[in-house]
């Protein structure tokens, strides 16, 4: 879908609001989460979600938990303080984002 | 609901060994994703077979497959190893270890100082020691993952990242060209400028301080940092 390069740059924003929300999910919860609230308009590419998510980690944004789950372990991700500060600030810079996307395409016209 | 069995996941942890995954911690986090897609396409067609339903899945990882995710990984726990060497390196800025780096570079400044001819012989020491140092390291290195494929413990990125002692960093924090600059132009260290060869001791102490941390302090603690690193290390040793 050609829509989604422009979702890419904003994948990590993506995550960080869906844990501010949910508390904490696991990857796979995390492609389905956001393919639900677009409509499936919306897929992570998983090739993207997981180098995504380790940074995070490794910024200290994210904290793992790890749980046995039937017959396998799932990996919970959850933000740290540090993360959520972050995470209003991601959020505050993609409004701006959208802010200026709104006026290059509808510009308010005045003489 | 179809749930994918015991067997499937064990075939899936080999599915990933496939596609070069090594380590346990990016398998259990791989075949978990994997698992559930199948599971959700199993809801959708109860009768698709294992294999087409895992195909499809890791179609969505696209062509490069797990290679993204393994490159991140290395790239972020490289990253968390190099902070783990900085922080044991400044406790040797601190009290009480400080004492110990300024008496290792005083001592060594005047064991310079009493050595009688050119400092050309100890750049020869230096650089023979330094070349066995690497030999040692490249054959133990060697050995130790000789060891890891024939045991079937688990492996763990970041056991292995302290264990190779972040491979090629050792060879990077060999700065040799430095002694040229530093000591310009005199022959023996019984002459040489006191400055240039207390920064020269100094150095030589803060690398020798470098391999101990490598090689010493941090495998010592590598099974707190493991459990740090890895929430899932204790569940499944």
């Amino acid at each position: 879908m050609s829509s989604n390069q422009l979702y890419r740059g904003s994948l990590t924003t993506i995550i960080m609001r869906l844990l501010e929300q949910e508390g904490r999910m696991y990857g796979y919860e995390i492609t389905q989460k956001v393919k639900e609230l677009t409509g499936g308009t919306m897929d992570i590419k998983e090739g993207a979600l997981y180098p995504s998510l380790h940074k995070l980690q490794s910024a200290g944004h994210l904290k793992v938990e790890a749980e046995k789950v039937e017959n396998r372990i799932r990996k919970y991700y959850s933000l740290t303080p540090q993360g959520e500060k972050e995470a209003v600030n991601m959020m505050q810079e993609l409004k701006e984002y959208m802010e200026s996307m709104q006026a290059i395409i509808n510009p308010k016209l005045s003489f | 609901m179809n749930m994918v069995s015991q067997e499937h996941i064990e075939e899936l942890f080999v599915f990933t060994q496939k596609h070069y995954v090594e380590w346990y911690d990016l398998q259990s986090e791989l075949v978990d994703h994997l698992a559930n897609g199948i599971e959700q396409q199993w809801q959708e067609d109860p009768d698709l077979s294992f294999e087409k339903a895992l195909q499809k899945e890791f179609k969505k990882f696209g062509v490069f497959g797990f290679m993204d995710v393994v490159e991140e990984r290395q790239k972020s726990l490289g990253k968390k190893y190099s902070k783990l060497i900085w922080k044991h390196t400044l406790e040797f800025f601190k009290l009480p270890k400080i004492f110990m780096l300024v008496l290792l570079s005083a001592t060594l400044f005047y064991l310079l100082r009493l050595v009688d001819g050119s400092s050309d012989i100890f750049y020869g020491v230096l650089i023979v020691l330094f070349a066995a140092y690497f030999v040692l390291l490249l054959v133990s290195n060697y050995r130790k993952k000789k060891k890891a494929r024939m045991s079937s413990e688990k492996s763990w990125l970041f056991k292995e990242i302290i264990l190779n002692y972040g491979a090629g960093l050792g060879i990077g924090m060999l700065p040799i060209y430095l002694f040229n600059i530093l000591i310009p132009n005199t022959l023996n260290f019984q002459t040489m400028n006191a400055w240039v060869l207390g920064a020269l001791s100094f150095i030589l102490v803060l690398m020798g301080i470098l391999i101990y941390i490598m090689h010493v302090e941090i495998p010592q603690r590598a099974e707190e940092y493991l459990e740090e690193t890895y929430p899932e290390y204790k569940l499944v040793k």
